[in-house]
């Protein structure tokens, strides 16, 4: 039985269990074994066995059967007992044998990439992001950080990190909340978000702004979407169909995760520069080294400029106002998204903006036959074809 | 990491002891706050010193009788903390650290 722990707030003990477990190379390094293997039970000797053949050591002098009785004591005084206290392994003490659970963990195709190796990132890198991910807060901060297009200050992100645990508006969030929550994020939280380069954190000036990491994953940090997040991973209700999603907030948090998801293209167009979030700008940049045809669209010379100097892999273009303007009095279209041409995020501004960051909304469809995708697609990849030639155009003016 | 015996407590060291109850890591802060006179957000942060995490998880909601404790300096104090106390011992020496 592990320790007992005072529980604060709505802390998640599976997910800060999980990360705890997956910040370990050699946790990552048995998980990806067991994975590897399943169904089938592995004996303890094997497992470690397996463990020394697949990673041999430089350090001269130490023969394979002491490392592998290195391996079979850490096993099992220290990683098995952890991995099986998070539900991700079973582990059978009595017949000796080990096998990968069935935790909602492994149906997410990012932690899967990350056990089995295949994640472009330095062990110390990925021991650092997970964690940090391992605490509730630590992942609301980044939740509410990826919201921020520049630096803010500590006291409003305490503000905002008050009024989520409570549930409650950011003025009503009492004052010896708010100087908890700073002791927390200047002694403890931010200094590790900042040691795993997810944030900047100024002390001096008391800000702190979103980097990311290209390994980390939307649905990680979210405290917003936590529950569709965890039945996207159980398979409980897979979101089919048109849905609707409310909030600016959620709405930024969607967008975000088909950011991370997108495969081979990523449509984008945001008709007011302040949508484009430092956290929504991260994953677009980062879908763009990964391969994936990136279109930007926006007339914002500032974001443009931006774009060209830290991402030049994106297309750019400039939304003509008119040709997605949906006819309706009072709405427009705020932000567009479609991925893969399979996904698609529709995000209209009520048309008092003052109080736009609760009234924005967004249809959102998945599926390649999914009417909303059907008409999306129709509208925008007739324009995908002049936004190449255009590019192209500007290529050949250049002296070769 | 011992339970430290501070029989043999020399002159020109200062030691200060309180109880706390929540986070061993918040008490900490406000115990080296409250005897330094600063604001706990104008020290540096403890995560330099220690990392806060691994403290709480070895501290918090352990049963008061156990015999664990965590020593460790943090702006010139040694600094030990227990499950419900946490203690501030100063060198004379160590002032210059401030």
């Amino acid at each position: 039985m592990g320790p007992t722990r005072v529980m604060e707030g709505d802390e998640e003990p599976s997910l800060d269990d999980l990360f705890a477990c997956l910040a370990s190379r050699d946790r990552r390094r048995l998980l990806g074994i067991l994975y590897e293997r399943a169904p089938e039970a592995l004996s303890r000797r094997d497992l470690a066995t397996d463990l020394v053949a697949a990673h041999p050591e430089q350090r001269a002098g130490t023969d394979a059967s002491e490392r592998v009785q290195r391996a079979l004591r850490a096993l099992h005084h220290a990683q098995l007992p952890k991995c099986e206290a998070a539900g991700l392994i079973d582990l059978d003490s009595d017949r000796d044998a080990v096998a990968i659970a069935g935790h909602p963990a492994f149906e997410d195709e990012g932690i899967v990439a990350v056990i089995r190796g295949e994640v472009d990132a330095a062990p110390d890198s990925l021991d650092a992001l997970f964690a940090a991910l391992a605490a509730p807060c630590r992942r609301s901060i980044l939740d509410a950080l990826g919201h921020q297009f520049g630096p803010i200050h500590l006291e409003t992100l305490a503000r905002e990190i008050g009024a989520d645990e409570r549930d409650a508006n950011e003025s009503d969030v009492p004052e010896e909340d708010v100087d908890r929550i700073l002791v927390d994020l200047h002694h403890r939280h931010l200094p590790r978000l900042s040691d795993a380069a997810l944030i900047e954190y100024d002390a001096e000036e008391g800000t702190v702004a979103y980097r990311g990491h290209p390994a980390l994953r939307v649905p990680w940090t979210h405290s917003v979407l936590e529950p569709d997040f965890r039945s996207s991973l159980t398979g409980e209700s897979e979101p089919a169909g048109i849905g609707e999603i409310h909030g600016r907030q959620r709405v930024v948090s969607f967008g975000q995760s088909l950011c991370d998801r997108a495969n081979e293209e990523l449509f984008c167009m945001f008709t007011a520069t302040d949508l484009l979030e430092a956290g929504c700008f991260t994953r677009i940049r980062d879908a763009a080294r990964r391969g994936v045809d990136v279109y930007l669209g926006t007339r914002d010379p500032t974001v443009r400029e931006y774009v060209q100097e830290h991402a030049p892999e994106v297309v750019l273009w400039e939304p003509d106002t008119n040709w997605l303007d949906v006819p309706v009095a009072g709405d427009r279209v705020g932000r567009l998204l479609l991925v893969d041409r399979e996904a698609v995020m529709l995000g209209t501004l009520p048309e008092e903006t003052t109080d736009g960051v609760r009234g924005e909304r967004a249809l959102v469809g998945e599926g390649a036959n999914d009417t909303l995708v059907t008409v999306i697609r129709q509208l925008v990849v007739p324009h995908l074809e002049p936004i190449d030639e255009e590019t192209e155009d500007v290529a050949s003016d250049l002296p070769f | 990491m011992a339970a430290t015996d501070d029989s043999d407590r020399t002159e020109g060291e200062r030691t200060r002891e309180r109880r706390f109850d929540g986070l061993p890591s918040r008490a900490v802060v406000t115990a080296v706050a409250e005897t330094t006179g600063q604001s706990p957000s104008d020290l540096p942060p403890l995560y330099g010193a220690i990392d806060p995490d691994a403290l709480n998880a070895l501290l918090e909601g352990g049963h008061p009788d156990s015999s664990l404790s965590v020593t460790f300096r943090y702006r010139g104090y040694r600094v030990t903390v227990t499950s419900d106390s946490v203690r501030l011992c100063r060198h004379e020496r160590d002032r210059s650290e401030r």
